[in-house]
């Protein structure tokens, strides 16, 4: 007999704790619901079954488990109250907004549960979310394309635990155990706030240093979680705050980030904080356009980048190129 | 025995995402008989295909006992059209869940940060609803400085009174330049925000990113006399027709081979230490690639064009000398 796919056991699965009142014994899953005939022993039926039943609660299902007075576990059950989609009043305009919504991912790794959230919707309503205009489309973008995002969002939400490698600044690969906190864009990048565990300090994750899948684990969050994490991206490195002069209207991404703008006749002076690392990027991307640098520790940073650039390039250019 | 830590795999997202859809279907297409799989699939944001395998996927599930009556009963094999006769316990859409209203709360969140969009208070109320499944809300776009909001609503203020704008623009290209412009629209990509107007200088529709605007001042009510300002949205600039660059990398910066413009190049005479590997890199303008070499801080060494080595190197040097003073 051929082997069932798992889609199809988990929706037969579906079917089989809704059509019931009562609860449907872990017996009488096995037994009947078609897909768990592919399990030879008990111990195989046993952690094909919790896994799906994790599966199936993860994506929303209200599995109930049903006891009785003694607390001991007679079945499970779907109830058609817990089941529904609650009543929300929607308007033609939110309609079109959440339409416009929906689009806001476009092709990127969380569209597929923003199309199913409006099909629900025009399931329940019987009227369809309207597509938006075109000059009203792609308004909005969000293109983050890392697999990692909704694992990580759901391990913020149930405040889980994960594991994943991370490949730092320098290249160095390691394991890291995270409470993820928050996921924020910011200047066109997604990062990850959270706790790390081993280190037993908050850091920050680029999401495309993140090597290979991250595993979502059992374990809960256990250090305290700032109010609002997501205001502020702390640096792994020490923060510091340093001035940088630079020509009038030069310099965009230390114009981002500057807490302070005073104009004079030599240029702007920016008053800018973050960790060294970023205020050396911010400051060499506008190279050509810095005056000066007010800061001792981000002069010698930045030299010490220019230099090494220097150095390699110049032995590009003596050897005259590829082809020289 | 298993490890004290139960694992889900990433590769387990597919089978739920599809599964979410499977569910949402049936009670979707209940509602709409006779529909058509090509307008099914377009709405579900999959191809036909996909939908015909989710249909016969549907159709082998059911109740225990597995008999004629007891299976999801959907005609889909005449004349493109789909009929559902027996949704079985499906007959309604199962409640938004956490994911699917995290991915809707963030786009909505977004949104409601861009300067002319006019349904706030629709997408403010459609948040709290949102928020209300999720419980909390985890993900934000970093919040802005007080110099990117006076600009927002500089920018927004003129969109609803129909005010022209004047600024410095900067950008890799062209340098510095004053701009008069009629502003149309703003768009955003990621955190950043752009304003698409009419360019009095370029006599023509230009797209700005708005961290390159400076000097902003809102001027005179606009008339429009003449001007014709349909636009056709056409996004960024192509890369793919981009002129390309060789630039060897350190291996401590290896991530940027994830980033979805560049290629890694085949290994050449030019790979010096362990673990350094070739990518090509499309540009749009030298300007550009610049920055983004200075930003790896001599991690990232332009090779081809050669003559580019040498402009970097004379740029850094000048930049040295003056910084040094």
């Amino acid at each position: 007999m051929p082997r069932r796919d798992k889609t199809e056991r988990l929706l037969n699965l579906v079917f089989a704790m809704m059509s019931t009142r009562r609860a449907v014994s872990r017996a009488d899953i096995r037994d009947t619901v078609a897909g768990y005939e592919d399990a030879l022993t008990d111990e195989s039926f046993e952690r094909m079954f919790e896994r799906d039943k994790d599966e199936l609660r993860s994506m929303g299902v209200p599995i109930e488990t049903v006891t009785d007075a003694m607390g001991d576990i007679l079945g499970y059950r779907i109830l058609p109250s817990e089941y529904e989609f609650a009543e929300l009043e929607l308007s033609p305009e939110d309609l079109i907004v959440l339409g416009l919504a929906a689009q806001v991912w476009d092709e990127a790794v969380l569209s597929a549960p923003a199309q199913t959230a409006l099909r629900k919707i025009e399931a329940k309503y019987g009227e369809s979310v309207v597509s938006p205009a075109a000059e009203l489309s792609g308004l909005v973008k969000l293109q983050a394309h890392d697999i990692s995002l909704p694992i990580l969002l759901r391990a913020a939400r149930e405040k889980r635990v994960v594991k994943f490698n991370y490949q730092n600044r320098s290249g160095l690969q390691s394991a890291r155990s995270i409470e993820p906190w928050a996921v924020v864009c910011r200047d066109g990048h997604w990062y990850c706030i959270g706790f790390d565990l081993d280190r037993q300090e908050q850091r920050t994750f680029k999401l495309p240093r993140i090597q290979g899948s991250v595993k979502l684990t059992a374990e809960t969050h256990n250090a305290s979680r700032p109010e609002n994490p997501s205001m502020q991206i702390p640096e792994p490195d020490e923060l510091v705050s340093a001035q940088v002069t630079v020509a009038p209207n030069c310099g965009a991404m230390l114009r981002r980030n500057a807490t302070l703008i005073e104009h004079y006749n030599e240029g702007d002076r920016l008053t800018v904080h973050g960790s060294l690392t970023d205020l050396t990027q911010w400051t060499l991307i506008a190279l050509s356009d810095v005056i000066r640098i007010d800061s001792p520790a981000l002069a010698e940073s930045v030299l010490s980048a220019s230099k090494r650039i220097l150095e390699e390039h110049a032995a590009v250019v003596e050897c005259g190129g590829i082809h020289g | 025995m298993l490890p004290w830590w139960s694992v889900v795999e990433s590769m387990a997202e597919q089978v739920s995402d599809r599964i979410s859809r499977l569910l949402a279907l049936v009670p979707w297409l209940t509602k709409r008989p006779g529909i058509t799989l090509t307008e099914t699939a377009e709405h579900f944001g999959i191809s036909v295909e996909t939908l015909t395998k989710d249909l016969w996927q549907i159709v082998l599930c059911g109740l225990p006992g597995y008999g004629p009556d007891q299976l999801v009963d959907i005609d889909f094999w005449d004349d493109d059209r789909i009929w559902v006769h027996d949704p079985q316990t499906l007959t309604v859409p199962m409640r938004i869940s956490s994911d699917e209203a995290i991915a809707l709360s963030i786009a909505l969140r977004r949104m409601s940060q861009i300067p002319g969009v006019s349904e706030k208070e629709s997408i403010n109320r459609l948040i709290v609803a949102m928020d209300d499944v999720t419980g909390a809300a985890v993900s934000v776009v970093a919040p802005a400085n007080a110099e990117q909001n006076a600009r927002s609503e500089l920018i927004e203020l003129a969109l609803a009174n129909n005010l022209s704008l004047s600024f410095t623009y900067s950008s890799g290209k062209d340098g510095h330049s004053k701009r008069n412009v009629a502003p149309i629209r703003v768009f955003s990509i990621d955190d950043f925000l752009y304003l698409t107007a009419w360019c009095e200088q370029a006599e023509a529709v230009r797209t700005f990113r708005f961290d390159r605007i400076t000097d902003l001042t809102s001027g005179e009510p606009l008339t429009h006399a003449g001007v014709d300002l349909t636009v056709e949205v056409t996004g960024l600039a192509d890369l793919a027709l981009a002129p390309t660059a060789l630039i060897r990398i350190d291996p401590a910066i290896a991530w940027v081979t994830e980033e979805a413009w560049v290629t890694q190049a085949p290994d050449g005479p030019w790979l010096r230490k362990e673990g350094q590997i070739l990518i090509s890199v499309p540009y749009l303008s030298k300007e550009w690639l610049t920055r983004w070499v200075l930003s790896m801080g001599g991690a990232a060494t332009v090779l081809e064009p050669s003559d580019f080595a040498e402009e970097i190197r004379e740029m850094v040097m000048k930049s040295m000398v003056r910084l040094s003073k």
